[in-house]
């Protein structure tokens, strides 16, 4: 192949389209190359504007009536009524805001806040990785479960904020942990080395080179910590160890088993089955989507758009 | 101009039952690389060729001995001013597969270093792109269906190349290719070998060239030295046609015998000899020659002490009784 020579005038530099497909475009294609990945898509799209739009539907006070208490499933209560004679579909759908506002801010600051610990402590090793670690350490060994029950008694989880935050501090070790060994190994590899020898700061080595290798496996922990904080807070409000502030799911579950006795009484199942059908669905959702976030981040996928 | 004075190096490799052993990977390593000059380092594999290419861009710290580059020697350096000189000198990986980031485009990783050097000389983007197409231009590629490209969209030879055009964005002073072919297609070797030395003729870019491989550094030009490396030591060094043609030391000979040949155009030299004994890297340092109990022209002082680098007929070697033999092959 013969080597051209620059003596030679470089070619007028004409500027060109940019002919590479946007992240999005990408993204896009990933999630319709299945139907699963549809549906699942679909379903969280529902859940997501159930939880925007969902309190507007209805009044603040939910219509009460007295002559429908625990009424089966029917065409005006599609999913069954409670202890008032509330629609539990209802309910449901004002219900999912808290429940997944908090759990989407647990599962961000989670990933947020593991993949940023653990990109420094793998990549700078050393002194900082051991502080890191150990800090790591200390909030993997504290049971989640128990201190969430502790932290209620004092603390206001009206907002899902504060449910958000505290989901997130007991979850991040083992996010943080697990990007820390994919970075010990990327930072071996020869892009890595390369990018240090041309003098790139450190900054732009950790978040642009070795970042985007591991954000696949960031975005796949995104959805599955959403789905572990939703089960940490509906448990804990079944568990009745949070105040009720605000009507949801879990509070729903509690009222259920513990209020109207459906573990015995077969009236009061549409109540109880509401949430977990809520509950199910979203999960499913997110698992079907799981498999189309590998795809998206996969620069190999890329090409054939 | 870049220098290397006693560079040794030690590896301690833990041992978790026993005592940690040292490995001794360079001993009193000398050289000199002239600005536009080539120099090859050959050996096998472990010998501590790329552990001097590694020091040599400060990826790896010298146990002891100094690097100069340009008159400065980088160990005395503060540590802001030591990363900027070494930037001169980039080093192209072995492995094009592992050396260019999956998930970045070409244009992005032109771009990330561009970037910091157009800062530095205050030019702007327009300055990024022409610069971008210029050197991708001069290392063969056409940047108009490369710039969008990831690099598993790329061969291994087109792969080498843009590393080498990246490496050129810090316009460097020095390029250490550790083994850049070994890992390409055949046919696609020569290609990026003329490369090298096109950028050593035209933009005056000396070469640090490590191989295994005897005949692919004959490519790099006439006047490129060579330097044989055995057990982190030179044994033999001279001009590459003097070494080739001419070799004294019993290693040199042994690895120019080891190349394969032409069958039916070529015929193997008459000296030709095949070591079967495995290299190892033994643990307790020997008096004698480093090379002895491998080698089959072994006398009793070979065990005693260690040869130096001695000057004879316009070469160095370090042999107790250097001999020329036959056995690079000849032709028919």
């Amino acid at each position: 192949m013969p080597i051209p020579d620059t003596a030679q005038p470089v070619h007028a530099f004409k500027p060109k389209p940019y002919n590479g497909v946007s992240f999005w475009k990408a993204a896009w294609k990933s999630i319709t190359r299945k139907k699963s990945r549809i549906i699942g898509f679909a379903i969280i799209i529902l859940f997501t504007l159930m939880a925007i739009f969902g309190p507007y539907l209805y009044s603040s006070h939910l219509p009460i009536n007295t002559n429908a208490i625990y009424a089966p499933i029917s065409w005006k209560y599609p999913l069954g009524t409670d202890f008032e004679g509330t629609s539990n579909l209802a309910l449901i759908i004002t219900g999912a805001r808290y429940v997944l506002l908090a759990a989407a801010l647990g599962a961000l600051f989670t990933v947020i806040f593991g993949t940023v610990m653990g990109l420094i402590a793998g990549y700078f090793v050393g002194w900082s990785d051991s502080i890191i670690m150990r800090i790591t350490d200390f909030f993997l060994t504290i049971p989640s479960f128990p201190l969430l029950v502790v932290l209620s008694t004092v603390w206001n989880f009206g907002h899902p904020l504060a449910m958000g935050f505290i989901l997130g501090i007991t979850s991040w070790g083992g996010m943080a942990r697990a990007v820390r060994s994919q970075t010990l190994s990327l930072r071996e590899r020869g892009f890595v080395e390369a990018a240090r020898g041309l003098g790139l700061s450190p900054f732009y080595i950790l978040f642009r080179e070795i970042l985007p290798n591991v954000s696949s496996y960031i975005g796949m922990n995104l959805l599955t910590s959403i789905t572990g904080c939703i089960y940490a807070e509906v448990g804990l409000f079944f568990l009745g160890v949070v105040p009720f502030h605000v009507n949801n799911w879990g509070v729903m579950l509690n009222m259920a088993v513990f209020s109207a006795g459906a573990m015995s009484s077969p009236d009061a199942l549409p109540y109880l089955l509401s949430p977990l059908l809520a509950l199910l669905l979203l999960t499913l959702g997110i698992v079907l989507f799981l498999d189309a976030v590998d795809e998206m981040f996969n620069p190999r996928l890329k090409e054939d758009v | 101009m870049i220098e290397i004075k006693n560079l040794q190096k030690f590896f301690q490799i833990k041992a978790k039952f026993s005592n940690h052993k040292t490995v001794h990977a360079v001993r009193n390593v000398n050289l000199t690389i002239s600005s536009g000059g080539a120099l090859c380092l050959i050996g096998e594999s472990g010998c501590g060729k790329t552990t001097i290419g590694r020091m040599l861009c400060g990826m790896e710290r010298p146990s002891s001995g100094s690097i100069i580059i340009d008159g400065q020697d980088i160990s005395r350096l503060k540590r802001g001013a030591r990363a900027k000189l070494l930037q001169k000198i980039q080093l192209i990986h072995q492995d094009p597969y592992q050396a260019l980031n999956p998930t970045h485009t070409i244009e992005q990783m032109m771009k990330a270093t561009l970037k910091k050097v157009a800062k530095q000389k205050k030019k702007d983007v327009d300055w990024i792109r022409q610069r971008m197409d210029e050197l991708l231009k001069l290392v063969g590629l056409d940047p108009e269906t490369i710039l969008f490209k990831y690099p598993h969209m790329l061969s291994g030879g087109q792969r080498q190349r843009v590393i080498i055009a990246r490496a050129l964005t810090v316009e460097p002073e020095m390029l250490i290719a550790d083994e850049v072919v070994s890992m390409i297609d055949v046919s696609l070797r020569l290609g990026i070998l003329k490369l090298l030395r096109y950028l050593r003729e035209r933009h005056n870019i000396s070469i640090l060239f490590i191989t295994h491989d005897i005949a692919s550094a004959r490519y790099l030009g006439n006047d490129t030295e060579l330097y044989v490396v055995y057990k982190g030591m030179v044994i033999e060094r001279g001009r590459t046609e003097r070494v080739i043609r001419r070799p004294q030391h019993p290693y040199t000979q042994a690895l120019l015998s080891a190349m394969p040949i032409l069958k039916g155009i070529e015929k193997p030299g008459k000296d030709r000899f095949v070591i079967t004994s495995q290299f190892k890297q033994s643990e307790e340092e020997t008096r004698g020659c480093l090379f002895a109990d491998r080698c089959p022209f072994k006398q009793s002082i070979c065990d005693e002490k260690q040869p130096e680098l001695i000057h004879n007929d316009d070469a160095y070697h370090a042999c107790f009784f250097p001999k020329v033999r036959q056995v690079a092959a000849e032709s028919i």
